[in-house]
């Protein structure tokens, strides 16, 4: 509300007014009187009304005979002189002459002017006409004469209206300037306390910060790690060139086997190979793999330098390492895959892994374990199929079930290490072992088709990707 | 993984009666041949490594038969034949399994699940025909009792399978499509499989389209060729289970080895036995199982206890299976048998302490956001125009990882910065508003191999200098009290003199600089580019 519109309705809270009281009473000017009006009845603030006014007002003649006497008062004033006719010019011979006959004021004898009795009362009393135009008297006869005009004025009327009043309580009492933004100046002078603050919308929206924020897979990851922390997993980690030895043969692994063919595995060419340094560990690898798998074992290849296929490489490092018979353990890490990239595959994804390493550890263990991580990740119903991975045995494949979908998802792999992974890294065994990929449930709790939407870090795409995940991650 | 198509009306008669239409997806899982996918009729089905059985739809029929209690009774006490392979400097493929099946009822179907069978087993067992490689002839069509098995010259010659023209066995590499295929395997020696009429097989490559099988053959001749013998023999006991589904009586085939002089009659369907401890599988599994319940158990897999000491159970397995070797297996067999589902799940009672590595990486993540970035996550792998050329670098002179074996050029080395990657990445998001501010902690490979963790961020402004990347990175590292000193440094992508080198106490380095504007233009950028990357190992 601006100060004209403030002014005005103060003006009008009582009682109904014109817009020329309005401004005479505010002291504003009447055009803005007018135009604001206008704006406030816009605003159902007010409400106009129109009146028409009837008023007279003195014509330039009938000013003339006020200050110089009607012609038959100068007439009149003539004749008592005993005035010749002859002396009389202009309206004092043709209008006045008559008129004061026609009163009975007058008459002539001899070309002379006569005065009544009538007349002298007159001289004495007044011109009663002469009253009447000074007071713009409705008069016949003033307005026949030209003396008086008749003239009709439109008046505009405002009265205040509920919401006036409302916007008028609303309204800061003060006279003084309003504070708008509020400045260090405003705040050390103190002059918020006699001031009144200006008002805001405060139901526009704002506008949006810049902000900065997490990629959806780093806080996927960060809710995994949670739960293995909380589940008493303790992280390991591992780099990403691996030779072949840790990749596959210290997994049983066959060195013909498929999964090690040029087609699935990244193969370096620099570094070429990679030391074996434990060579006991080697010959021990050596013999169980020539013992089951018939035929020889090269150490050549198994210094071949790979991408890593997966962290359960990580894990066979972290058996070979471990001091005591049982822990656990859980990593989160990139793995490769020489595949063509497609909305489903990807040649780099990470993958999630959990091993659980006790002499007393069982298969029911190891369903536990599963149904737990994954109640914990979102996932309620989990149900379990036979499958197979060259270094566990039993193996099973998880499945979790997709209310949206009505089906059954597969999310995950699982095991026991067999004693050919585990007796020769660390002399224990069971190992429980479990591995799944990062991207996979992510698109399915997210609904997303294209897995590269993970990787092609659109700012606008992540944002609603993470939109989506918030609460879900929680 | 392999998938096997399998017609369902043939696979429900081969089961005779134990699976049906609503059961037999359900039964899939429960031996471990899941069904993939079912297309009208056609049943997908998926088949691991181990159980090479699975191949052949026969052998699938055989489990499901076994499981639902419907035993299925195969002669595996077979007669001879009166058919023998004399082996005589076979240098090339050393080994050889084969066998003779009578009376087989082939119709579409059964032709179609051989083609199959020999197919899959080629691609995966027989390791793209290295390992082994099966050739099937009608018995009928073969000249004489003995056959010879030796490596040629290649200038041997016969109709190889679906030719028309006689050529010799050299011409048949390069004139015949599977000649080019597997030429590589056979190193210009020439294995052949000969009757007294010539040339039956070449393998692993083709046979004779004088013996070759249709819909109207009923006896069948099987040769398997190999590198390694137990997996001929083992190959041989599969193709045999699959005939003998099909109502073929099997035979066996004398092989004699002339240079050894080994004797080895094939295929030998003789159960094979394995000795268990109980007591270790119920440790495995956490169950109490009873002698008797595992040998119930056992049954349904198509296995038998025959016999008790004390804890130690010996059971007879078939031939064809090739994935059982100790107690785990025995368990895993038995958990399939019972159902993986029925098992209660047991909390583990195991203390243990959990902990989180790398704390340092999180805390690094909250300042960078707290700094208004936004996190990103790009590949390890890229190539060297993305890397090098792109940042105006050299490439001959950089040593980075390097794949022997890419797919694409999109793969071929590892990153060593990821400076180059947040450079794409702000590409892709120059359209959106200014300022664009990200960073990523990630992984970069040194040329040895060894990977290191880095931060690496950029800010995209029409109004960014240096002043305000390296006010970023100050800000960072004095969170964490390192003393550092910084240098000026000269780096091709960074405009020079507005590029610094960090070194700290503890390995740290780190470089900071304004993007050269070449390098800005190379990647369609149209305001300046600050960046740092920091080596975050020592933080």
């Amino acid at each position: 509300m601006n100060e004209y519109e403030q002014k005005i309705l103060k003006c009008i809270k009582n009682r109904e007014k014109s817009a020329e009281q309005i401004a005479e009473q505010s002291g504003l000017k009447l055009n803005g009187v007018y135009s604001t009006l206008e704006l406030l009845a816009d605003k159902n603030a007010v409400k106009m009304r129109i009146d028409e006014e009837v008023s007279y007002e003195i014509t330039e003649k009938g000013r003339e005979c006020i200050e110089n006497g009607f012609p038959e008062e100068i007439v009149l004033k003539k004749a008592s002189e005993n005035a010749l006719i002859n002396q009389l010019e202009g309206a004092e011979r043709s209008v006045g002459v008559g008129m004061a006959i026609k009163k009975g004021w007058i008459s002539i004898k001899n070309g002379r002017l006569q005065i009544t009795n009538d007349g002298i009362k007159i001289l004495k009393e007044g011109y009663e006409l002469k009253d009447l135009l000074k007071s713009r008297n409705a008069n016949d006869e003033l307005i026949k004469r030209g003396l008086l005009a008749k003239k009709i004025v439109k008046r505009k009327y405002a009265s205040i209206t509920e919401v006036g009043l409302k916007m008028l309580s609303e309204m800061p009492s003060s006279k003084q300037a309003l504070i708008d933004r509020l400045s260090k100046e405003v705040i050390i002078r103190g002059d918020w306390k006699a001031a009144e603050f200006k008002k805001y919308n405060v139901t526009v929206p704002g506008e949006t910060p810049i902000l900065g924020g997490k990629h959806i897979l780093k806080r996927f990851m960060q809710k995994i790690r949670e739960i293995f922390v909380e589940m008493g997993f303790e992280e390991m980690e591992g780099g990403l060139v691996e030779s072949a030895f840790w990749n596959f043969d210290a997994l049983f692994q066959p060195q013909d086997h498929p999964a090690r063919e040029l087609a699935d595995t990244f193969y370096l060419s620099n570094p070429k190979r990679i030391n074996i340094d434990d060579r006991k560990l080697a010959g021990r690898i050596k013999r169980i793999h020539e013992k089951r798998w018939g035929s020889k074992w090269s150490f050549k290849e198994a210094e071949k330098a790979v991408l890593r296929t997966h962290t359960t490489a990580v894990s066979a490092r972290k058996l070979h390492s471990m001091t005591l018979p049982q822990g656990k353990f859980f990593s989160i890490g990139r793995v490769f895959r020489n595949e063509a990239i497609d909305y489903k595959h990807l040649a780099e994804f990470h993958q999630v892994e959990g091993i659980l390493a006790w002499d007393k550890a069982n298969f029911r263990n190891l369903l536990w374990i599963l149904k737990e991580f994954y109640r914990r990740l979102g996932f309620e119903k989990i149900m379990f199929k036979p499958s197979y991975f060259p270094y566990t045995e039993p193996s099973l494949e998880a499945h979790a079930y997709f209310k949206e979908k009505n089906s059954w998802v597969e999310i995950g792999g699982a095991g026991i290490f067999r004693k050919e992974v585990c007796k020769p890294l660390f002399n224990h065994y069971p190992v429980l072992a479990w591995g799944l990929s990062l991207e996979r449930p992510l698109m399915i709790m997210l609904g997303i088709d294209d897995i590269r939407a993970f990787y092609k870090n659109d700012i606008k795409m992540l944002s609603k990707i993470n939109e989506g995940a918030l609460e879900w991650l929680l | 993984m392999a998938v096997i198509k399998a017609n369902v009306e043939d696979l429900i008669t081969l089961c005779g009666g134990a699976v049906s239409e609503s059961n037999v997806a359900g039964l899939l899982d429960k031996v471990g041949a899941p069904l993939d996918e079912r297309e009208g009729d056609t049943l997908y089905i998926e088949v691991t490594p181990d159980r090479p059985d699975y191949l052949a739809v026969e052998g699938i029929a055989y489990s499901l038969r076994s499981y639902a209690g419907i035993h299925q009774e195969i002669n595996k006490n077979i007669k001879k034949s009166s058919y023998s392979i004399d082996v005589d400097n076979a240098i090339c493929r050393p080994y050889i399994a084969s066998l003779v099946a009578r009376n087989v009822k082939l119709n579409l179907d059964a032709v179609e699940s051989l083609m199959q069978l020999q197919e899959k087993m080629h691609e995966t067992f027989g390791r793209k025909r290295r390992k082994i490689a099966i050739g099937m002839h009608n018995l009928d069509s073969i000249s004489g009792k003995e056959i010879k098995y030796y490596d040629g010259n290649g200038d041997e010659k016969f109709i190889p399978l679906f030719e028309t023209k006689e050529m010799s066995l050299r011409e048949m590499l390069s004139k015949t499509e599977k000649g080019r295929d597997y030429a590589s395997l056979i190193e210009d020696r020439f294995p052949i499989v000969s009757d007294s009429s010539g040339i039956i097989a070449a393998p692993p490559i083709l046979n004779s389209e004088r013996t070759k099988i249709d819909e109207h053959t009923s006896n069948i001749f099987v040769d398997i060729t190999g590198i390694n013998r137990n997996s001929v023999e083992n190959a041989a006991a599969i193709v045999a289970l699959a005939l003998a589904m099909r109502g073929g009586e099997i035979e066996s085939v004398d092989i004699t080895y002339k240079q050894s002089g080994d004797h080895v009659t094939t295929p030998n369907l003789n159960d094979k036995l394995i000795q268990f401890n109980l007591n270790s599988v119920n440790k495995l599994l956490g169950s109490k199982f009873t002698c008797s319940d595992v040998a119930d158990l056992l049954l349904k897999t198509g296995m038998q206890a025959i016999k008790k000491e004390g804890n130690k159970i010996t059971a007879a397995y078939p031939a064809w299976r090739v994935d059982v070797y100790d107690d785990s297996d025995i368990a895993e067999e038995i958990a399939i048998a019972h159902g993986y589902n029925e098992f209660a799940p047991a909390k583990p009672e195991m203390f243990t302490i959990g902990r989180e590595l790398n704390k340092k990486r999180a805390l690094i993540q909250e300042l960078m956001i707290g700094m208004g970035f936004k996190e990103i996550c790009t590949f390890v792998l890229t190539n060297e125009d993305n890397e090098f050329k792109m940042l105006g670098i050299d490439s001959s002179k950089e040593k980075c990882v390097k794949i022997a074996n890419p797919l694409t050029v999109e793969h071929t080395i590892i990153r060593k910065s990821i400076i180059p990657s947040m450079l794409r990445t702000i590409a892709t998001n120059k359209k959106h508003k200014l300022p664009v501010k990200l960073f990523e902690i990630g992984e970069v490979v040194d040329e040895n191999g060894g990977t290191n963790w880095v931060l690496c961020a950029a800010i995209y402004d029409e109004l960014c200098g240096m002043q305000h990347i390296s006010g970023v990175f100050n800000a960072l590292i004095s969170k964490f009290s390192i003393e550092y000193s910084a240098s000026e440094h000269a780096l091709p992508y960074m405009i020079p003199g507005r590029c610094a080198k960090v070194e700290m106490k503890n390995g740290i380095h780190a470089v900071i600089g304004e993007v050269h504007p070449q390098v800005l233009k190379n990647h369609g950028l149209e305001f300046p580019v600050g960046i740092v990357e920091v080596n975050i190992k020592g933080f």
